[in-house]
């Protein structure tokens, strides 16, 4: 069933990572399906195959064992122990990662929510925000590929989350706080960007793009930014 | 009698006054009309019609509940489109029903059905009691519940709608009406919620005191059967917890009314504060509601396999240690809250080892059935597919848990799958294992069989399909709480999965007609029951079927510890509790 799911949506069911640790997020993905998955159907094989057992015809006679049961019982739960705690070794280097600060000089952009619009300055040609060259655009983050960015994240009203699934990154945006998230985008592109923090009654169409430029575009961008903005705010869906 | 004849002015029907020996009825005959049952009832302090009216308290929620549940798939499958019986859904409102579906489902149909009917009914029961230990407040507790159902269900007629901020209710949007549009509904929210945490916390009391206190002699703590131990240990989890929240609730009606700020970011205060107090709450909630769900599969399950149940005091100790460790995983739910990510470790580690105690108890159900002999019975049937579907909401959780992969996955329709499997499990086929299984003690009659297995399959099938679907939903990065997904174009293509657990999910609500023609018939024309029609070795089953008032005719004595069969000649005799 799983996999024809997987095949049959064209761009894959499992959205495609464009971001620098999107595959760490995946491979611990990976590695606690496998663990959990084995975990799984060797309980519902054992569940099935003593209610076959325990089903047939006079029964297996008299109950031998209780005390090894108990035993048995007790070191799987120590093995269970062991795989959650591979999981935790492996996975909180990633996590680590991701809510570090960047590395290198990151391009710093900032992003209010409000109902039910992301306000989002990016810096103009000089790469620094809060000066006069700052592009502002509604519900669309354009970034250059691989140069690390960094988010500010504030909220003027109630609590959004800012969710990038191709980046693997979602964070919550409260109000009063400014929070700082990075991802470095691996490919250009188009791509998804919402609010996955229940919002208000239009929390569904807070919706958006990130839109990740090669240089060349992204120079484009920065310099009809400059003399057009307004041509840009339309804020465009999804 | 003849002042209140006199006072009736009517003949009195001589036959009924002279065949029945109520007082109802003598008092109903005096006044010339027919028997009238309800005041008794409704005003009862025994713990089997309390038990029966948090039951049906459950049962007209659960209509509500899944009445919003449809609206909500509808819109999802269909969006836009009119819903049969409701009309169009419009984003306002889809926000109420999902807020009420969640509130009334985990508030109003879980806990009255799983601690309030089954607790009520055989705690006292299966410890050899003639009631709670506190008759009084028992109907109180069933009272005040009452009263917060109507609180809840009056936000439906306020102008602008129930409470539209979802179950968990997170400020600010559920602190200022700018944010949702309502105003009264949001109030009657929070007042309807701490009157049922009253509700429950008296109910709590009567558990752990009755469990504690009024066992019957040789009853000792060892020899408690683990359903009981599964009440307790809920009563307690609930106790310790719930004041936290009934606390926030009263410092958010302060900060919408009384100008305060104990949540509000402009006033010094922190809109993290809420959530941290309300999955305070809310992570033992989750085990306040699994915990007695496992406890019937734990009665089942041994009665059913003839056989003692696998490592029983391990079990004891098990459910113990999950409890103590939910009270340390609840920031789990918010990975991505903008908490310190420093605090993400700790809560990673607790979350993902309070997998280890419920390993123990789900190994422990699984190695009852090992050289048993089943009797095959819809009991069972709902035992084991609740288990069986249960372990997949378990093993999802895992994911869950780590906080890289939960940064993708939070909020995502993988979570509400998730919590789906862990909860549908507990609560409907733990709740319809435990009616097929207690039936003929509360009733005296017999279910019918075939159609119960018949009911089971189609419920345990149709349920699959309405719950797996949501799962690749998630891992697609599908939102949860979006109210028209055909907004995204990432999302266009997964509509089919809706649609297809839409249609699942009418499914599993028609086939509930199986249940429900069951028992009417039953109760109408059943089998009559025998005291112990399933050779069980709890001391529910020492008394008739229903039990007399006062629960046993004569006082029982507990000779040793439960789930005794005999194993000799390739048969399995039970051996009850009471059984010297």
């Amino acid at each position: 069933m799983a996999g024809g799911l997987l095949g049959s949506m064209d761009s894959g069911w499992w959205p495609r990572g464009s971001s620098s640790f999107a595959a760490e997020v995946d491979g611990l993905f990976f590695l606690i399906a496998v663990i959990v998955g084995a975990w799984l159907l060797l309980c519902q094989a054992a569940l099935f195959f003593f209610l076959w057992q325990a089903s047939g015809r006079g029964g297996p006679g008299r109950l031998r064992g209780l005390q090894i049961e108990t035993w048995s019982i007790v070191t799987l739960a120590v093995a269970v122990l062991a795989c959650d705690l591979v999981v935790e070794a492996y996975g909180h280097p990633i996590w680590k990662l991701i809510v570090s600060a960047p590395r290198g000089n990151a391009l710093v952009v900032q992003v209010q929510a409000r109902q039910f619009v992301w306000e989002i300055r990016h810096p103009g040609a000089d790469g620094r925000l809060a000066t006069e060259d700052d592009i502002e655009v509604q519900n669309e983050l354009h970034v250059p590929v691989g140069v690390p960015i960094e988010l500010h994240l504030r909220s003027k009203d109630v609590i959004h989350s800012f969710f990038l699934p191709t980046v693997r990154l979602k964070q919550d945006v409260l109000p009063g706080v400014e929070i700082r998230r990075w991802f470095l985008p691996t490919r250009v592109g188009r791509f998804p960007l919402a609010c996955a923090e229940l919002c208000g009654f239009a929390h569904y169409r807070m919706g958006g793009a990130l839109i990740v430029h090669d240089p060349e575009s992204y120079q484009r961008w920065l310099a009809a930014g400059a003399t057009a903005i307004g041509g840009l705010e339309q804020g465009v869906r999804r | 009698m003849d002042w209140n004849k006199a006072f009736a002015g009517e003949g009195v029907e001589q036959e009924v006054g002279s065949s029945s020996n109520t007082a109802t009825a003598r008092l109903a005959s005096a006044r010339g009309r027919r028997p009238r049952l309800w005041p008794a009832w409704l005003f009862s302090t025994d713990h089997k019609i309390i038990g029966l009216q948090y039951l049906g308290i459950s049962v007209v929620m659960a209509l509500v509940g899944v009445f919003g549940a449809y609206v909500l798939r509808w819109q999802l499958a269909f969006p836009g489109t009119p819903a049969p019986l409701y009309g169009i859904v419009d984003p306002g409102p889809y926000n109420a029903w999902l807020t009420m579906h969640g509130t009334i489902m985990m508030f109003f149909v879980a806990m009255p059905l799983l601690l309030g009917a089954f607790g009520n009914y055989f705690v006292p029961l299966m410890v050899g009691a003639e009631d709670m230990a506190f008759p009084r407040l028992n109907m109180i507790s069933v009272w005040t519940l009452g009263l917060a159902c109507l609180v809840l269900m009056a936000s439906f007629l306020v102008a602008e709608g129930p409470a539209a901020a979802g179950w968990t209710n997170y400020v600010p949007l559920s602190a200022d009406p700018v944010y949702t549009g309502v105003t009264l509904g949001a109030d009657l929210w929070l007042v309807a919620v701490f009157l049922d945490f009253a509700a429950v916390l008296m109910s709590g009391i009567n558990v752990l005191t009755t469990a504690l206190n009024l066992r019957a002699p040789g009853l000792t703590l060892p020899r408690v059967p683990l359903f009981v131990w599964t009440q307790v240990i809920a009563a307690v989890l609930f106790l310790f917890s719930a004041g936290p929240l009934m606390g926030a609730i009263l410092m958010l009606l302060s900060d919408r009314h009384l100008g305060s700020g104990f949540f509000a970011a402009e006033r010094g205060g922190s809109p993290l504060l809420w959530q941290h107090l309300f999955w305070f709450f809310g992570h033992p909630e989750v085990y306040v509601i699994l915990l007695p769900a496992l406890g019937i599969f734990l009665e089942i399950f041994p009665t059913f396999a003839r056989r003692p149940v696998a490592a029983a005091r391990v079990i004891v100790v098990a459910l113990w240690t999950s409890a103590a460790l939910s009270f340390v995983v609840w920031a789990h739910h918010m990975f991505v809250s903008g908490m310190s990510p420093a605090l993400a470790l700790p809560f990673s580690i607790t979350t993902i080892i309070i997998s280890v105690p419920f390993a123990v108890v789900v190994f422990a159900l699984i190695a009852t059935l090992r050289g048993g002999m089943l009797r095959p019975s819809t009991a069972m049937c709902f035992a084991v597919g609740g288990l069986a579907s249960f372990l997949i909401g378990g093993v999802t959780g895992i994911f869950l848990g780590a906080p890289a992969v939960d940064m993708y996955l939070h909020d995502t329709y993988f979570v509400v799958a998730h919590f789906h499997y862990t909860l549908f499990p507990a609560v409907v086929l733990g709740g319809f294992a435990g009616l097929y299984y207690w039936f003929p003690k509360v009733t005296g009659r017999m279910l019918d069989e075939r159609l119960g297995k018949w009911h089971c399959w189609c419920t345990l099938v149709a349920f699959q399909a309405v719950f797996l679907p949501l799962f690749f939903l998630g891992v697609h990065g599908h939102m949860r709480r979006v109210y028209d997904p055909s907004y995204y174009d990432f999302l266009r293509p997964g509509i089919f999965l809706h649609q297809m657990a839409t249609v699942a999910a009418v499914v599993l609500v028609l086939s509930q007609a199986l249940v429900v023609w069951n028992v009417i018939r039953s109760l109408r024309k059943g089998e009559k029951a025998p005291s112990n029609p399933w050779g069980g070795t709890t001391l529910e089953w020492a008394t008739t079927s229903p039990p007399v008032p006062g629960n046993f005719s004569e006082p029982v004595v507990v000779a040793h510890e439960p789930y005794h069969y005999t194993d000799c000649d390739r048969r399995r005799e039970p051996v009850p509790q009471w059984m010297l």
